[in-house]
């Protein structure tokens, strides 16, 4: 057998036994418009007002008189690291999410919202991905988001 | 030829183990954030309204029903590991008998906070959700009930 067979073979070899990753991504919905929903205002929006300004709510919930339309999106990344014996895999998901409460007459009586989907990380199963600094960082990037609510 | 055997079956065993995949995997799936505890500790039973448990806390996972006019608000959030052992043996070209060894289960994590006819905060618990929320039971059709 030729050198540079031997060569070929062995390159073969150690790359069968080499390391190897994976990304992934899921978003389902588009992430919520915070400049949209900063605008809403407890006792005048009203539900119309808030459909036509976002859409179809995810949800309605009948809460006796009140009612309740939920608004989400999410993302999710996954990352797998692969050591032919021994493989480590990581989900990181996180949601827009917002509630809104009408009264009885359909006017907005409180709202809440949360925005996680642009924190979502690739990272592996030891690293901590709610670092308040990262969480940061990302924040700073999206205007207009963190927690929000409120009531008339 | 007692010798002959034996270097057969290891021979038999090593080509086995070659053609067979198994790996050990450690998987880890974390689904949004937990609630900070010290939002939870400003939250005063019969004083703290919706509005300001929405503005500190944000949007809850689901809202369900409570008491007529009332409310439950639940939050729920994941983080859970898991070893796994999985091995795969070509039995042929078609088929392959595996199996999978999961040594992680947990229930969901989560708060729940009820709110009365008046939106004003009664009680909040923290814990697993199967403990804090009534398994929701599939409403009956008229001939199950028998009505």
């Amino acid at each position: 057998m030729s050198t540079s067979r031997l060569a070929l073979l062995g390159a073969l070899f150690l790359f069968s036994f080499s390391s190897a990753c994976a990304l992934g991504r899921m978003e389902q919905n588009d992430p919520l418009d915070a400049a949209a929903i900063g605008a809403l205002q407890p006792g005048k929006t009203t539900a119309r007002e808030v459909v036509e300004a976002l859409g179809a709510p995810t949800e309605v919930v009948q809460l006796g008189r009140r009612t309740a339309y939920r608004y989400d999106a999410t993302t999710t990344k996954g990352a797998v690291l692969f050591l032919v014996v021994l493989n480590f895999a990581n989900v990181d998901g996180r949601s827009d999410r917002l509630w809104v409460f009408f009264d009885e007459n359909d006017v907005l009586s409180h709202y809440g919202a949360s925005f996680g989907t642009h924190r979502t990380q690739y990272a592996m199963p030891w690293e901590d991905v709610h670092e308040d600094g990262d969480n940061a960082a990302r924040d700073a990037d999206r205007a207009g988001v963190g927690t929000a609510g409120g009531g008339k | 030829m007692r010798q002959g055997g034996h270097r057969r079956t290891a021979i038999g065993l090593v080509l086995v183990a070659t053609a067979s995949s198994g790996c050990l995997s450690y998987h880890r799936t974390r689904i949004d954030e937990p609630l900070p505890d010290a939002a939870l500790a400003e939250l005063v039973d019969g004083r703290t309204t919706l509005g300001q448990c929405l503005q500190v806390l944000g949007a809850p996972t689901a809202v369900l029903e409570y008491r007529g006019d009332g409310m439950a608000l639940v939050w729920s959030w994941q983080d859970e590991d898991q070893w796994g052992l999985e091995v795969s043996l070509p039995v042929s070209d078609q088929a392959n008998v595996n199996f999978n060894l999961d040594l992680g289960a947990a229930d969901r994590p989560g708060a729940v906070l009820w709110f009365g006819q008046d939106l004003v905060l009664e009680r909040w618990r923290r814990g697993r959700l199967g403990e804090l929320i009534p398994r929701r039971v599939r409403p009956a059709s008229p001939e199950e009930s028998g009505g």
